[in-house]
C-alpha cells in the first residue's frame, strides 16, 4: 500500500517536472495509535479506569481524539451498544458501572480509541480494548447475642446477626443463606429458628441480618450463613454455641422464711412475701435485660373455710400475700403456700404434703409454706 | 450516665475497702493493708455538711503503722465523676480540702506512698440546702443461708441529693438455746423475739422440748411466748438478755370470762372468744351452752387496751363482732352481747347473674362490715362492736342461692364465676333482691411513666384487694408493664386495690396508690427517686452478698409497715441501692 503510493508520488513529480512546474509539497501520512492502561486504574464495578493513548503522527499533525466505553458480559462477547462514557483528550478516566445497561452486572469493558489526524486521516484500524473487571467476593461475619458472658440457657432466645458488605456490589446485593446444624444426640431437638426484627446498620457499607433461635433442648447449635453476590461470589461464616440445659427457678429469700415445723401466730394482718427467686429463665424481682421474664407465683390456702385443704387462691398472683386473721377463725391453723413457676412447665415431683418441693433433691426450692396459728 | 460513673466509683472504692462507722452519713472509710504494716483511713471534717458555694470539706488522711516517709494522692470526684480541685492544708499533702457546692454523693480516694502502702476511700454526702426528711426504717436481712441475724434502724432521709450511708455493719450474734417451761416442765411454745426497739423485727422460732434455738444480737429483746399447753396464757417478756437467756415461765396467767348473748339475750353457745391484752394474745375459749366462756390472759392493768374477738358458731347467720376498750384493772367478767336491733334475711332463691344471665355453680361470698353490732361490757366500760359478715354460699344450676341468712344490712357479694371474679352491691337492709347482678367485665389497665412523662417499661405493678373483695379472701395480683409502659389483666369489677408500683430497675421511686377503684388507671407517674447507697458488711470488712435490704415505712401502721418502699439485694461486693421517694427541700 506505501509502495503504491510512492509510485504515484514518483509519476506526479515526474510529470511536474516535464510541466516546468518545480513546485513540491509533503504527502500527509496517517498516525498510529495504541491504548494504555494506566496504573492508577481501580479495576472494580464502581472503581474507575484510566486508559491513555499513545500516538505517533509521522507529519507531527495535531490529532484528535474520540474515546468510547462499553460495559460487557462476562466473555466480553456481548457489550452495551451504547457506550457508558466517551473522550476526547488523550487521557481518557471513567467511572466503571457497577451493572451493564439492562441490570447484569458487568463484567470487563470494551475501550475503543479513534485519532485522526487534521486532514481526517484515521489511525486505522480502530484501537481496542478489553479490560476484565474482577469481582469482590462479599465479606460476612456472625455474632451471638444472648445472655451476659457465655450462658445460653435452654428456653430463652438467642440472636444471631450476619453483617455483610460487598465492596463492588453494594451490600443490598447480597444475598444470605442460613442453615442450622442441631445437635445430633438425644433427645429429639426442638426449637425455632426464625428471622427477627433487625436494627439498621451503622456502617452505611454493611448490612445486617437477625435471626432468633428459641432452643429448648441443650446441645450444641451450629448456626452457618453464607453471603452471596449477583456474580455467584460468596463467602461462608458459621458459629456455634452450646445450650445449656434450662435449671429449675429456686426460691432464695423470702420474709419470713418458713422454718421446717414452726407455726407462726397470725394475730395481726401479715404480709407473707417472695423477696427473690434465682433463675436463668424467669427470676424475680423481674430483670430488665430484655431476654428474660419475671417469675410467677402460685399461692395456696388451706384453712376450715377450704375444709383443711390447700386451695390454690386463683386470684393471688403477686410476690406477696397478705394474710388478716380478721377473714379466719381464731384458733385454726392454716397453712399458706407458695410456689413458683418459669414458664417450662416442669410436673412437680413433691406431692401435696410437702411443705417444700426441689426438682433437684437440693436446697434449690420451688416451694414453700408457712404455717400459722390464728389469734 | 452520671450516676453511673458514680456507681462505679463508689462500688470500686467499696470493694477498695469503705468501713466506716455503723451506716452514719459522712463517715470515714479505711483501706486495705498495702503489705507493708501500714492501713490509710480518711475522715471528714466535718462529718456532715450543707452544700453549697463556698463550702468546703477537709479530708483528712491518716496511715496507721509506720512507713516512715509518706506521700499522699488524692482524688475526689463529685457524682459526676468529674475531678473536684483540691486544696492540701496538711503536712505533705496529707489533708485536701474540696468545695461541696452540690448535693450528693462525693468520693475521695487516697493513695500513700503511690499505692505501695496502702489506699483507702471514702465517700461524703453534701446535704441539700433545706431538705426535708422522712425517717424509715432500714432492714438488712443476711440470706437464709447466712447465720447473722438480721438488723433495722431508723433511717433519715434527706431530700434534694443522693446519700451514701457507707457500710452497714452487721452483727455475727450468738448463737441462744432458751427455754420455755411452766411448773410442770418444759413447754412447747411459739416464741417471737425483737430487738429492744426495734418492734418490727421479728425473730420467729419454735421450741423443741421447751429449747428454743435462735441467732440475735447480744442486745436485749423482747419476748412475745405462746404456749401450745393447754392452760397456759402467752405472756411478753421485756427486756430478755440474750447473753444471760434466761428460763421464760409460763403459767396459766389469769382467767377473763364472761358470756356471750345473741340479739335476742339468749346465750349463744358454740362462739370462740378470743382476747388481746396490750397485743397479747389469750387462749381462746369456746362458749358453753349458757353462752359462758373463760380465756386465760395477761393481767390487765388499767390502761390496758383490750381487744375482742367473737366468732359465731358455723351457720349462724351472726356476724363476728370486734371490740377494742380500756381496761381498767378491775377483776369483772366480760359480756358481750349481739346488738337487739340486728335481724336476719335469707337468700334462698335470689338468682345470681352474670353477663345478664344466670351463672350456674358459681360460689358467692357475702361479705360486710356493720357498725353497732353489738357491745362488749368489762366492768363498767363498755364498748361498741363491729360486725363483719363473711358467709359463703354455691349456686345451684339455675343461678339461685341456696337457704344461706344473713344480718339485714348493706353487704356485697363476691361472685367467683369462671369467667372471673366480680364484686357486686347486696343491699338487705330493707328486703332481699330477687337478682344480684354482676358488673360487666372491664380490665384493670394501667400505663406507668416516669415524672418526665417518658413510659417506663419493666416496672412491677401490684394490686392488693381492699374493701368487700379482701374480705372474700386474700387477692393480690400483678403484672409487669411492657415496652409502652402499659400492663393489664382481667379486672375484678367493683372492687378497691392498693395498687403498688415498683420499678425494679431503680429509674423511679416506688408509688402506692391507695383504695382505688378497679378501672382504667391512665397514666401513673412515678416520682424521681434518690438513690440511697451503701454497703453490708460483718465486722472486719467482709462483705455480704445476696442480703435484702429493705426501707419500710417508719410513720405508718398496719400493714403499711410492712409493705417495702425500697429494696435491694447486695452484690457481691455487699453494695446496695435503694430508689427512694425524694422528700423535696423546703421553699
Amino acid at each position: 500500500m506505501r509502495g503504491g503510493v510512492r509510485s504515484s508520488v514518483s509519476t506526479l513529480a515526474l510529470a511536474l517536472l516535464a510541466s516546468g512546474c518545480f513546485y513540491l509539497d509533503g504527502i500527509n501520512e496517517r498516525p498510529s495509535a495504541e491504548i494504555v492502561r494506566l496504573a492508577s486504574s481501580n479495576l472494580v464495578r464502581g472503581g474507575w479506569l484510566d486508559l491513555a493513548a499513545v500516538v505517533d503522527d509521522p507529519d507531527g499533525d495535531p490529532v484528535t481524539y474520540r474515546w468510547t466505553a462499553r460495559a460487557c458480559g462476562a466473555a466480553a462477547a456481548s457489550c452495551d451498544p451504547t457506550p457508558f462514557a466517551e473522550g476526547t483528550q488523550q487521557t481518557f478516566s471513567l467511572a466503571i458501572p457497577g451493572a451493564r445497561a439492562g441490570g447484569a452486572p458487568l463484567a470487563a469493558v470494551r475501550a475503543s480509541l479513534e485519532v485522526v489526524d487534521r486532514f481526517g486521516a484515521a489511525a486505522s484500524p480502530t484501537q481496542v480494548l478489553v479490560v476484565d473487571i474482577g469481582n469482590r467476593a462479599p465479606t460476612i461475619a456472625l455474632q451471638v447475642a444472648g445472655l451476659d458472658g457465655d450462658a445460653y440457657p435452654a428456653g430463652l432466645p438467642v440472636w444471631f446477626t450476619a453483617i455483610t458488605s460487598d465492596g463492588d456490589d453494594g451490600p443490598d446485593a447480597v444475598t444470605l443463606a442460613w442453615e442450622l446444624d442441631i445437635p445430633r444426640e438425644p433427645p429429639t431437638p426442638s426449637w425455632t429458628f426464625e428471622p427477627s426484627a433487625t436494627p439498621p446498620s451503622t456502617d452505611p457499607a454493611a448490612r445486617q441480618e437477625r435471626r432468633r433461635l428459641l432452643a429448648t433442648t441443650p446441645g450444641t447449635w451450629t448456626v452457618r450463613v453464607t453471603a452471596t453476590d449477583p456474580l455467584g461470589a460468596a463467602a461462608t461464616a458459621s458459629l456455634g454455641i452450646t445450650i445449656d440445659p434450662d435449671r429449675p427457678p429456686c426460691l432464695t429469700a423470702a420474709s419470713p422464711w418458713p422454718e421446717p415445723g414452726a407455726v407462726l401466730l397470725l394475730e395481726q394482718p401479715r404480709r407473707l412475701e417472695v423477696v427473690s427467686v434465682d433463675d436463668d429463665l424467669a427470676p424475680y424481682p423481674p430483670p430488665t435485660d430484655g431476654y428474660r421474664t419475671s417469675a410467677t407465683f402460685q399461692w395456696s390456702l388451706a384453712s376450715t373455710q377450704t375444709g383443711g385443704a390447700l386451695v390454690t387462691l386463683p386470684d393471688a398472683t403477686a410476690s406477696a400475700l397478705e394474710l388478716d386473721p380478721q377473714s379466719l377463725a381464731p384458733g385454726e391453723i392454716v397453712a399458706v403456700r407458695v410456689e413458683i413457676d418459669d414458664g417450662v412447665g416442669r410436673p412437680s415431683p413433691c406431692g401435696p404434703d410437702l411443705d417444700t418441693c426441689s426438682l433437684t433433691a437440693d436446697a434449690c426450692v420451688q416451694r414453700l409454706t408457712w404455717h400459722l396459728e390464728v389469734r | 450516665m452520671r450516676r453511673g460513673a458514680v456507681a462505679c466509683l463508689v462500688a470500686a472504692a467499696l470493694v477498695v475497702g469503705c468501713a466506716g462507722a455503723d451506716g452514719s452519713i459522712g463517715d470515714g472509710g479505711s483501706g486495705n493493708d498495702g503489705g507493708l504494716g501500714c492501713r490509710a483511713s480518711i475522715q471528714f471534717q466535718p462529718a456532715e455538711a450543707i452544700a453549697g458555694a463556698g463550702v468546703y470539706v477537709r479530708a483528712n488522711g491518716d496511715v496507721d503503722g509506720d512507713p516512715g516517709f509518706v506521700t499522699y494522692a488524692w482524688t475526689i470526684v463529685d457524682e459526676s465523676g468529674s475531678d473536684l480541685p483540691l486544696t492540701s492544708v496538711g503536712a505533705g499533702g496529707r489533708d485536701v480540702e474540696f468545695e461541696i457546692a452540690d448535693p450528693g454523693v462525693y468520693v475521695a480516694m487516697l493513695e500513700v506512698n503511690g499505692g505501695a502502702c496502702a489506699s483507702a476511700s471514702a465517700s461524703f454526702t453534701a446535704i441539700a440546702p433545706g431538705a426535708l426528711d422522712v425517717p424509715y426504717r432500714l432492714r438488712v436481712v443476711p440470706p437464709p443461708t447466712s447465720s447473722t441475724p438480721p438488723i433495722e434502724r431508723v433511717q433519715l432521709v434527706r431530700g434534694g441529693g443522693d446519700a451514701d450511708l457507707g457500710t452497714v455493719t452487721l452483727d455475727f450474734g450468738i448463737l441462744v438455746d432458751g427455754e420455755v417451761a411452766s411448773a410442770a416442765g418444759p413447754e412447747a411454745a411459739y416464741v417471737r423475739l425483737s430487738p429492744v426497739g426495734s418492734p418490727d423485727l421479728w425473730i420467729e422460732t419454735v421450741t423443741d422440748g421447751g429449747v428454743f434455738y435462735a441467732t440475735l444480737r447480744s442486745t436485749p429483746h423482747d419476748l412475745l411466748v405462746v404456749p401450745q399447753g393447754p392452760g397456759l396464757a402467752p405472756r411478753r417478756v421485756a427486756g430478755w438478755q440474750p447473753t444471760l437467756a434466761p428460763p421464760v415461765a409460763v403459767d396459766a396467767g389469769v382467767e377473763l370470762a364472761g358470756v356471750v348473748t345473741d340479739p335476742t339475750g339468749t346465750p349463744l353457745p358454740g362462739a370462740q372468744v378470743a382476747l388481746k391484752v396490750s397485743g397479747v394474745p389469750s387462749t381462746i375459749a369456746t362458749t358453753d351452752g349458757a353462752g359462758a366462756f373463760a380465756v386465760r390472759t395477761v393481767a390487765p392493768i388499767a390502761g390496758d387496751q383490750l381487744e375482742v374477738t367473737v366468732v359465731p358458731p358455723s351457720g349462724s347467720p351472726w356476724p363476728r363482732l370486734g371490740a377494742s376498750l380500756v381496761a381498767t384493772g378491775a377483776a369483772a367478767p366480760l359480756t358481750i352481747a349481739y346488738a337487739p336491733s340486728l335481724t336476719t334475711r335469707s337468700l334462698a332463691g335470689v338468682v345470681v347473674e352474670q353477663g345478664g344471665a344466670p351463672a350456674a355453680d358459681v360460689e358467692v361470698v357475702v361479705v360486710g362490715t356493720h357498725a353497732d353490732a353489738g357491745t362488749v361490757g368489762h366492768g363498767v366500760v363498755t364498748a361498741s362492736a363491729t360486725g363483719t359478715t363473711r358467709r359463703s354460699a354455691v349456686t345451684d344450676t339455675g343461678g339461685a342461692l341456696p337457704a344461706v341468712a344473713v344480718v339485714a344490712a348493706e353487704h356485697a357479694a363476691v361472685i367467683r364465676a369462671a369467667s372471673g371474679t366480680v364484686v357486686a352491691a347486696l343491699d338487705l337492709t330493707a328486703s332481699v333482691p330477687a337478682t344480684i347482678a354482676g358488673p360487666p367485665a372491664t380490665p384493670f389497665a394501667v400505663r406507668v411513666v416516669d415524672a418526665d412523662g417518658a413510659a417506663l417499661p419493666g416496672v412491677v405493678v401490684t394490686a392488693i384487694a381492699r374493701g368487700a373483695l379482701a374480705l372474700a379472701g386474700p387477692t393480690t395480683r400483678t403484672g409487669v408493664t411492657d415496652g409502652s409502659g402499659a400492663v393489664s389483666w382481667p379486672g375484678v369489677p367493683g372492687a378497691t386495690w392498693d395498687v403498688i408500683v415498683e420499678d425494679p430497675a431503680a429509674r423511679a421511686a416506688r408509688r402506692e396508690l391507695a383504695e382505688v377503684a378497679n378501672d382504667d388507671l391512665g397514666a401513673v407517674a412515678l416520682p424521681r427517686a434518690l438513690r440511697i447507697s451503701g454497703r453490708v458488711a460483718v465486722p472486719g470488712g467482709s462483705a455480704v452478698s445476696a442480703a435484702a435490704v429493705t426501707l419500710y415505712c417508719e410513720l405508718c401502721s398496719g400493714i403499711d409497715r410492712q409493705r417495702p418502699v425500697a429494696s435491694a439485694r447486695t452484690g457481691v461486693t455487699g453494695a446496695f441501692t435503694l430508689a427512694v421517694p425524694d422528700p423535696g427541700v423546703a421553699p
